[in-house]
Parts: C-alpha cells; structure tokens; sequence
C-alpha cells in the first residue's frame, strides 16, 4: 500500500456563475490504482477531469497532478499522461497505424511502439483501415491506443465504454485492467456502476458536485449491507431468502446438512443501490446495471 | 528540437487532411482556372496581347481570389472540420501548444497560397523580374500569411464545416470586394487603404503594369499590423475557444 501518490485533490470546488459543479472535492490516486469517479450526467466528472488535466481553472482548493499544482502546468503534462473522453475523435480519412504514428511523433515515441500498441488492442488486423471505416467498438480501442501510446503515468478515462456492446467493453477493461498491472495510474469516470464494480479499486460516489462516499467497491457494499440476507435456491427448484435469525440460521445448517442447496447468495446491495442508498439519487439504468445478486455478478468476465 | 517535431507532425496531419479534401483543394484550380478564363476575355483577339490595365486587374482579381478561396477559406475549413471532428482537443491533450499548433497548420496552406501567387503571374501574362519580383514575393508572402491566421481565427470560432463556410463569408465579402471596387465607388478607396489586400491589390496593379513599386510607412504598417494582429486573435481563440468550446 505504500505506492506513490499521482493525484491530489485538497477541497476543490467550482462554480460556473451561478451553479456550483463541484464542492470540496478530496481524493488521492496512486500508481498501479484505478479510481472510479461515480456519479449521473452532470454530476461534475468532466469538471474534475478538465480540473485536474489543467484545462479548466477550479474556483478554489488544491489539485496537484504528478507533483504540480494544476494552475502551474503547460502543455508538457500530456507527454506523462494520457486523455480519453468519450468524443476523443480520430483522423477519419487517414489509416489506423497512421493515426498512431503521427501521435507517435508528437509524444516522441519509438514506430515500434504502434506496432506493439496495435497488438495490444487487437487492431493490428484493421491497421490499414481509414479510422473512419472502424466499428465504434474499434474506434474506441484506437482512442485508448492512442492514449497510451506513450506509455502515461495517469490514463484519464471519461466514460470509456459509453454505447459499446458488452463483448468490446469486457475487452477494453481487460486492457486496462493489464494498463493497471504495469503500474499506471487511472482516473475512471463513469455512471455505468457495473464497469466500476468490476474495475476500481475505490470509488467515489459523485452527487451534485460533491462526493457522497469514497472507498473499495466491496467495502461500500458491505457498508451499506444493514439487512443481512442470504439467497437460497433449494434441489426443488424452489428459492428462499434467509435471515441471520436464529431459526433461519438452523434451516440454512440443515439445507446444507442434506445437500438440499443448489446456490447460495449473500444479499448485500449491488453499487448501484449502494449509491442511492448514499445520494438519494438513481443512477442511469440503462447501462446493463440489472444484476440481482452482487460478489460474483460483479467479476463476470474479467479477472483482476 | 521538440517543438520541431511536433509541428512538422501537424502539418503532416494538415497536408493528409488537404489532400482528402476536394471541395477545399478545388479552391487553387478555380483560382487559376478563373484567371486564366479572364486572360482568354481580355486579350486582343487579333495578337493576344492585354491592355497593362487589364492585366493589372487580371493580377489583382487572381492574387484576392488566391488569399481568400485557398487562404481563409482552405485554412478555416481546416480547423473547423477538426473541431466538427474532435480532435483539435486530441492534440490540445497530447501536448502540440498553441505556437506548435499555429505553425503547422500555416505551413501547408501558406506554402500553397504563396505558390498559386507567384504561378498566376506566368498565367496572367505578367512579366516581373528583379526588385519587381522581390517585392511581389514579399508582400504576397504576408498577404498569405495573414489570410490563413484569418482562416484560423474563422476555424476556431466555428462549430464545424459549415458554420465556417457561413463565417467567411462577410470576411471574403471586407477583403475581397472592397479592393476590388474600390475604383468604382469612392468611399471604398479610403477604406481599402487600411486592408492588407487592399496594399496587396495597389501593389500588384503597379508591378503587373512594369513599375518598381515601393511600400510606404503606412502600407507596410498596415501589413505587418494586420498579421501581428491577427495572430495575436488567433492564439487567445485557441486558448479560449479550443479547450473550453471544443
């Protein structure tokens, strides 16, 4: 745990004329973390984002990236740290390993190194498709190629999976979760609280511009687990939610006794209510949040 | 060295998207295609030869059609097909600067404009060697550089292709027009005075008719004032509108 501290929020707020984006803003980030920054449109994600990467001046507090307060950086930030937002565009007309190796050339980086980037992100194969003929699925892996083509220290993720089918958004998780591994540092901003779940190492619940609650996505779960319930579902095909009553506990010993039990679930809330439970506000539904049951559902299809 | 290296990228990227782009590269051949349709109009049916007068407007109308079709109009489109785009932020966070940026979208479009400039006087029939030359190369070299900062300034602020087209339109109609009625009607040959296409327009009507023309204080002034303007609205666009707007 003693990695070291990329990021740095100390109390940052914002206001745009009348309305307050974001108040009293703290979190830390550390290299090989990935942190989830939660919350519904317009909850002041970008802002943060925009805050911290120096593209936006914040009202007060203290954001220090990589050292620097963000007030003093120039544009030689973005050669240690990588930006994706969800309309990062791309050339259209020129080739996928074009658009690579111009970029290469900005950030000063080895012509190896696309090749290796395309591989990584299994566009190898469309390398010599103009961007524009892409899936949106591949144009999305080619932004995120992009991006970490230099090799960041930070990779800002807003909303990286927006609108992509489950099969490519696994895919770009897999490639952040090995990003993760060699020790960069990512700052994920999303409303989609089954890609946090199964991503982030802490997370922020955003709302109105302040954060609700920030920590492990296991240790918010269990925070907000105040009704203990278990799910069973019996060799009869018949479910029954169990208690931590006494009673209950007997008929749960015995199910297990007899080898009655098919599945077992522990019921504590999914991120999702987690956040509302914290808020007061629902998040967006719409992002495929309908798993019922929480600890394994969580992981599927990816392995940290 | 750094610096080097990424402008020459974003002009690579400026020159790929130019080279795609048809309706913007048709600008130069309808320039030169335009000029050359004149010429035919003008000249002598008998011997072929033009009027000096004649051709000092046929000069005129092809180097103000040059800096405004190829250099507002190419360069706006530009920026503003990658600000329709998205990626003029891409760049903004992968670390090109405003200067970088500034230079490299110039080069390619500049290149061209100052080209076609010096093409239409074998076109147009024109005759200029020594100081004459020298002079037509200088000041066109600022004229073109000023009308693609204005391109740039008209691409910053435009949301895309289109809004661009909408934008250069009252920009084309000051730069173009007014030099080129201002024989016509006496209020705009005041005002001409104080446009760089207008001290263009003079002094390419004077070298097209074989005479040493020589700059004043405040042509050059108004020369040099102008680009220096005009890339000082350029780079507070591109801080301002290129982040915050994008």
């Amino acid at each position: 745990m003693s990695q070291k501290i990329v990021l740095e929020l100390n109390a940052v707020s914002k206001r745009y004329k009348t309305e307050l984006a974001l108040k009293d803003i703290s979190l830390t980030l550390s290299e090989g973390e990935i942190l989830g920054f939660l919350g519904p449109s317009g909850a002041g994600k970008t802002t943060a984002i925009k805050i911290i990467t120096g593209q936006l001046r914040q009202t007060s507090g203290e954001a220090r990236i990589l050292g620097t307060a963000s007030e003093n950086l120039d544009a030689s930030i973005y050669e240690k740290i990588g930006v994706v937002s969800d309309n990062s565009g791309v050339y259209e007309k020129m080739t996928v390993q074009r658009n690579l190796e111009i970029f290469a050339g900005i950030l000063e980086v080895p012509k190896s190194r696309v090749t290796e980037v395309l591989q990584q992100t299994g566009l190898y194969e469309h390398r010599k498709k103009p961007a524009g003929k892409l899936s949106r699925g591949q144009g999305q892996r080619l932004v995120l190629a992009r991006a970490v083509l230099h090799r960041p220290r930070i990779l800002f993720l807003d909303e990286p999976t927006s609108g992509l089918d489950p099969a490519t958004a696994v895919q770009i998780h897999e490639m952040l979760l090995a990003l993760k591994k060699e020790g960069m540092a990512i700052f994920l901003t999303t409303h989609n609280m089954e890609e946090a779940a199964c991503l982030c190492d802490r997370v922020a619940l955003l709302c109105r511009g302040q954060i609700a609650e920030l920590d492990s996505p296991e240790a918010l779960c269990i925070k907000y687990n105040t009704k203990k319930q278990y799910r069973v579902r019996l060799e009869n095909n018949t479910e029954v939610t169990l208690t931590e009553s006494p009673e209950d506990i007997g008929k749960l010993t015995e199910y297990l006794k007899e080898n009655k039990v098919v599945t077992l679930h522990s019921c504590e809330p999914t991120l999702e209510q987690v956040f509302l439970q914290a808020t007061g506000y629902r998040l967006n539904v719409d992002q495929g949040n309908n798993q019922k049951h929480s600890g394994e559902t969580r992981r599927k299809g990816v392995v940290r | 060295m750094k610096a080097i290296k990424k402008t020459w990228a974003v002009a690579a990227i400026k020159y790929e998207a130019l080279v795609h782009n048809m309706a913007v590269l048709t600008g130069p051949f309808m320039t030169i295609g335009l000029v050359l349709l004149m010429r035919f109009i003008y000249q002598d049916k008998s011997d072929g030869t033009i009027h000096p007068e004649a051709l000092a407007s046929l000069l005129v109308l092809g180097i103000s059609l040059n800096m405004c079709m190829n250099g507002v109009a190419m360069v706006s489109s530009l920026i503003a097909e990658e600000k329709e785009k998205h990626t003029l932020r891409v760049l903004m966070t992968a670390s090109v600067t405003g200067g970088e940026y500034f230079a490299g979208t110039i080069l390619v479009p500049l290149l061209l404009t100052v080209g076609v400039n010096l093409l239409i006087l074998p076109i147009t029939g024109c005759t200029v060697s020594g100081a004459g030359l020298a002079i037509y190369f200088v000041i066109t070299v600022i004229g073109a550089a000023t009308s693609c900062v204005i391109g740039m300034i008209i691409g910053i602020y435009s949301k895309n292709q289109m809004s661009a087209s909408m934008l250069c339109m009252p920009v084309l109609f000051v730069f173009t027009l007014i030099p080129l009625f201002s024989g016509l009607i006496e209020g705009l040959e005041k005002i001409t005075g104080y446009l760089f296409t207008g001290v263009l327009s003079e002094a390419a009507g004077e070298i097209a008719q074989g005479r040493v023309y020589h700059l004043d204080a405040f042509q050059t002034a108004v020369l040099i004032g102008e680009l220096v303007i005009a890339v000082l609205v350029f780079l507070l666009a591109y801080r301002k509108n290129g982040y915050e707007k994008d």
